[in-house]
This record gives structure tokens, C-alpha cells and sequence, in this order.
């Protein structure tokens, strides 16, 4: 299987001196759904920004489906797609033309638009809301729409931060059904999550981000039998894995 | 500019607006200025500062949907899109630009109805188009840096209205300048609006000819005011965008 995603000892120092990165390898192979998962301030949404090119990068490189971020920034923001952490406000657009908006920005045609539209409506239960406003959705159909919008332009890469956050169960169900479905259609998905079982369950392979550095990473299947060895008891989920990682780094620190 | 119409509170307001001040201004100001203005009524007078103060309006509404769009996050989206990184910027400003003509036009055919005695020759609507554009460019400039530095709508609001009100009334947008106090004339002159005015005045008003010595003095200073706005706005911008 090949990369779509390669970092090399990535760096971010901030202007006020804070180290959010402190050498950041990773490789996310393609077509798979990958995890990140870390706490509060470990740097998740940092590296996250680096590659989707918000934030610019201290040092280190990162390739994505083979191109440099340092000299084809451009042509890696045609391959991605982006489902940010907040549902964007637009009001007075309806969910039509919020996706239309965006599929103009990526350069597609008004005809383009309405077929893929029709095609991704049958993947989500928005087809009875998609020409009302905004403002009459609920939090689980504005997450449907944004994650549409981030599948819109057909893109190598899908980011999801936080997906399903704030939702009801059924809606968090719903949400991860529709993201294997994209995975299942080759779409590669790197994902954040606070909710680990959730990352347990879906994810093919994961990273532990703590205080800037990857402190684990594998598939979770293959992390469990590995924790398992070591103390069965303590070691029995994904979650307390994660905690006790991340615990004893805050200890060291 | 679709949610710009479909929002009727803005676009209504936006309208009414600036044809109340030409309403109040022209009717119950006009006494105080008969025919003291080089031989025209007040409402001829006032015209073309109605149409400053509308491009005023427009420019400070650009800031807070820019602000709005910051606050919202729609500006991070546009920064993963592949599109250059000043589009935002541009089509902000143009939206401005839009309205603001959009508003301008109404404001004169309203002047017209109620009596204004306006010249409608291409070549002077040209040239004051250009005046606008440039004066359009440069307070969109200044609306766009601080609605890019501020924290959140009331500090971009404070702000930008300590801009607003001395920028309309130390201008000649609604008297003429000449017997005002030196301090206040000093002022007036530095002010880039005295200058649209004197141009719209100029070209709508007061001369068949487009070729003056005060036109080109005129589109000289708007032009470095649009350059300023310009900048100051590219500056504030790439702060967003280089988040260091």
C-alpha cells in the first residue's frame, strides 16, 4: 500500500517561543482511515494546520500524495478536503449552495456541481433539507453538510477534526457509516477524535500525539495485543492505553 | 451579494439609509444654504456627499462580513481551497465596490427625482465612477486591517466609527469648506473624502469639461489613498494567513 501522506521530523515553534512540535515523523498509507489522537494542547490541531497548509511549518517536510508542501502548497489544496472541528455559519445559504460555493472555489462546473450533489445525497439523509437554509438544520445534519463539503471535490485526503463531536449517538452511528462508506470508495481519512472507542472501532491505523512528539502508533488491533502483553488488566482498551500514555508523558515533563 | 439581498434588513437598511440623510439633509437644511453654493440649491449640493457617505457605509458593512466570515470560520475554509491567497481579500473589497455602486446609483436617481440638477454626460459619470472606486478601495482598505486585527465586532465597531463621523464632517460632503476656521480647513484638506467630494462635485455638478487641474489634484489623492488602503490591508491580511 502506498504513502499518500509522509512527515519528516516536522517542527513548529511559535513567535512567542512555544514549541507545539518537536520533530514529527509519520506516514498515513493510502485508502485507510487513520487517527490521531492526543490531549489538550499535545499538538494535534498544530500538525493538522501544517498540512493542510493554515499554519506554516517551522522545519521538516511533509509530502502528500508525493508533492512537497514547501514548493506545491497550491496543488496539495486541490487534493484535500477539510471538515473543520466548528460547523461553518453561513446564514441566508442554503445547503445546496454552501456546497455549490465551495465546489465553484475548487473550479468545478455548475453541471459538475449539481451531479456529484445528487450522487453524495444518496449517501446522507439530507436530500429533504438540502434546499433549505442553514439555520433550520440540526447539529447532526450541519456535520452531514460539512463533511460533504470536505468530500465535494473528490479529494485524495479527507481531514475530519473532531467529527462527530457535540452529536447525539444515532447521529455519531450515522456519521462513521458515511465515513467508511468514503473509505470504502478509496477516499484516505485522517481523523481526530476525543472519543476513543469510536477511533477503536474505525480507525485502521492510529498515532498518539503528546507535547509535540508521536509517542505511539500502529493499528489499534495490533497496539492492544502489545499493551496486552505487558498488563493485561491495565491495558484492556484503546482508552486506558491512550491514558497511561499520556499520563506518564506528563510526568516525565 | 446573494446573502447581501437575501438579508433585507441589511440591504433594505443600506438603502434607506443614506436617502434619509439626503431627505433630511436636503429638507431641512437647505434653508440655512440657499443658493450659497456657486448658484445651486442645497440638494444638488449635498448629492455627491450622500453618495460618500453611502460608499462610507458600504466600506465599513465589507469589515464586519469580513470580521463575521473570521469569526465564523469561512475564511479558514477559503485558506485550504485552492485559490490564490488574496482572492478573499479582492472579492471582499469588489463586494464593497458593488454595493456601494448598487447604493450610489439609487441614491442619485432618488436626488434626481427630488430635483438635483445633475450632469449625466458618459464622460463625467466615468471619471466620477473612478473617484469612487479609488476612494472605494481605500477605506475598504482601512475597514478590512481593522476588521482583520479586531478581536470582535464591538472593537472593529468602536474603531471603525471614530473613522466614520469625523471623515463625513470634516469634509465639504455637507457644507462647503471655505469659511470654516484654519484648524478645521487644515483638517478638511487632509482629508481624503474632502477629495471625492470636490471631484463628484466637480463632475456632476459644476463643469462641462472633465480636464481640470483640480480633477487631476483630486484623483492624485485618492489614488494614494487607495495605494494606502491597499496596503494596509495585504499587510493585516497575511498576518491572517502567516498565523506565526
Amino acid at each position: 500500500m502506498n504513502s499518500i501522506l509522509q512527515i519528516q521530523d516536522l517542527k513548529k515553534v511559535y513567535k512567542d517561543g512555544t514549541e507545539a512540535l518537536k520533530g514529527i515523523n509519520l506516514e498515513v498509507k493510502e485508502g485507510i482511515v487513520f487517527g490521531l489522537l492526543g490531549p489538550n494542547g499535545a499538538g494535534k490541531s498544530t500538525l493538522i494546520s501544517i498540512i493542510i497548509t493554515l499554519l506554516s511549518k517551522t522545519k521538516g517536510k511533509v509530502y502528500l500524495d508525493g508533492l512537497d508542501l514547501d514548493t506545491k502548497a497550491d496543488k496539495i489544496r486541490s487534493r484535500i478536503g477539510v471538515t473543520f472541528q466548528e460547523n461553518i455559519k453561513e446564514s441566508n445559504l442554503t445547503g445546496y449552495e454552501i456546497l455549490k460555493n465551495h465546489a465553484l472555489l475548487y473550479g468545478m462546473s455548475s453541471n459538475q456541481i449539481k451531479i456529484k450533489i445528487e450522487e453524495l445525497l444518496k449517501l446522507v439523509d439530507l436530500k429533504e433539507f438540502v434546499d433549505k437554509k442553514i439555520e433550520k438544520y440540526s447539529g447532526g445534519m450541519l456535520r452531514k453538510l460539512e463533511i460533504l463539503k470536505g468530500i465535494m471535490t473528490e479529494p485524495k485526503i479527507l481531514f475530519l477534526d473532531e467529527p462527530t463531536l457535540g452529536l447525539d449517538p444515532k447521529s455519531r452511528n450515522e456519521i462513521w457509516s458515511f465515513i467508511r462508506k468514503l473509505k470504502e470508495d478509496g477516499t484516505t481519512i485522517f481523523v481526530t477524535s476525543h472519543y476513543l472507542e469510536e477511533i477503536e472501532k474505525n480507525a485502521d491505523e492510529i498515532a498518539i500525539i503528546n507535547n509535540g512528539m508521536i509517542i505511539e502508533n500502529g493499528s489499534p488491533k495490533i497496539l492492544r495485543k502489545k499493551y496486552k502483553k505487558i498488563d493485561e488488566s491495565r491495558y484492556d482498551s484503546l482508552e486506558n492505553i491512550f491514558l497511561s500514555l499520556t499520563e506518564s508523558e506528563s510526568e516525565d515533563y | 451579494m446573494k446573502k447581501y439581498f437575501r438579508n433585507r434588513m441589511e440591504s433594505i437598511g443600506s438603502l434607506i439609509q443614506p436617502m434619509l440623510w439626503l431627505l433630511l439633509f436636503s429638507v431641512g437644511m437647505s434653508s440655512f444654504f440657499q443658493n450659497t453654493n456657486k448658484g445651486f440649491d442645497y440638494l444638488t449640493f449635498v448629492l455627491p456627499g450622500m453618495i460618500g457617505f453611502t460608499l462610507l457605509s458600504a466600506s465599513i458593512n465589507g469589515g464586519t462580513s469580513w470580521l463575521n466570515e473570521r469569526m465564523n470560520g469561512i475564511v479558514k475554509s477559503y485558506m485550504v481551497a485552492p485559490i490564490s491567497r488574496f482572492a478573499p481579500l479582492a472579492a471582499n473589497v469588489l463586494t464593497v465596490l458593488s454595493k456601494a455602486l448598487i447604493q450610489g446609483a439609487i441614491i442619485l436617481i432618488v436626488g434626481i427625482l427630488l430635483g438635483a440638477k445633475i450632469s449625466l454626460a458618459p464622460a463625467n459619470i466615468l471619471v466620477s465612477l473612478l473617484l469612487i472606486i479609488l476612494f472605494g478601495f481605500g477605506f475598504s482598505g482601512i475597514a478590512l486591517y481593522f476588521a482583520s486585527k479586531a478581536p470582535n465586532n464591538g472593537a472593529y465597531h468602536m474603531v471603525i466609527f471614530m473613522f466614520q463621523m469625523p471623515l463625513l464632517f470634516f469634509s465639504n460632503a455637507l457644507y462647503s469648506s471655505e469659511k470654516l476656521p484654519l484648524f478645521f480647513k487644515i483638517v478638511v484638506n487632509l482629508n481624503p473624502m474632502t477629495y471625492l467630494i470636490a471631484g463628484l462635485r466637480e463632475m456632476m455638478v459644476l463643469t462641462d469639461s472633465i480636464f481640470t487641474f483640480n480633477l487631476l489634484k483630486e484623483v492624485l489623492a485618492l489614488l494614494a489613498f487607495a495605494l494606502f488602503g491597499i496596503l494596509i490591508a495585504i499587510k493585516a491580511y497575511k498576518e491572517i494567513i502567516d498565523q506565526e
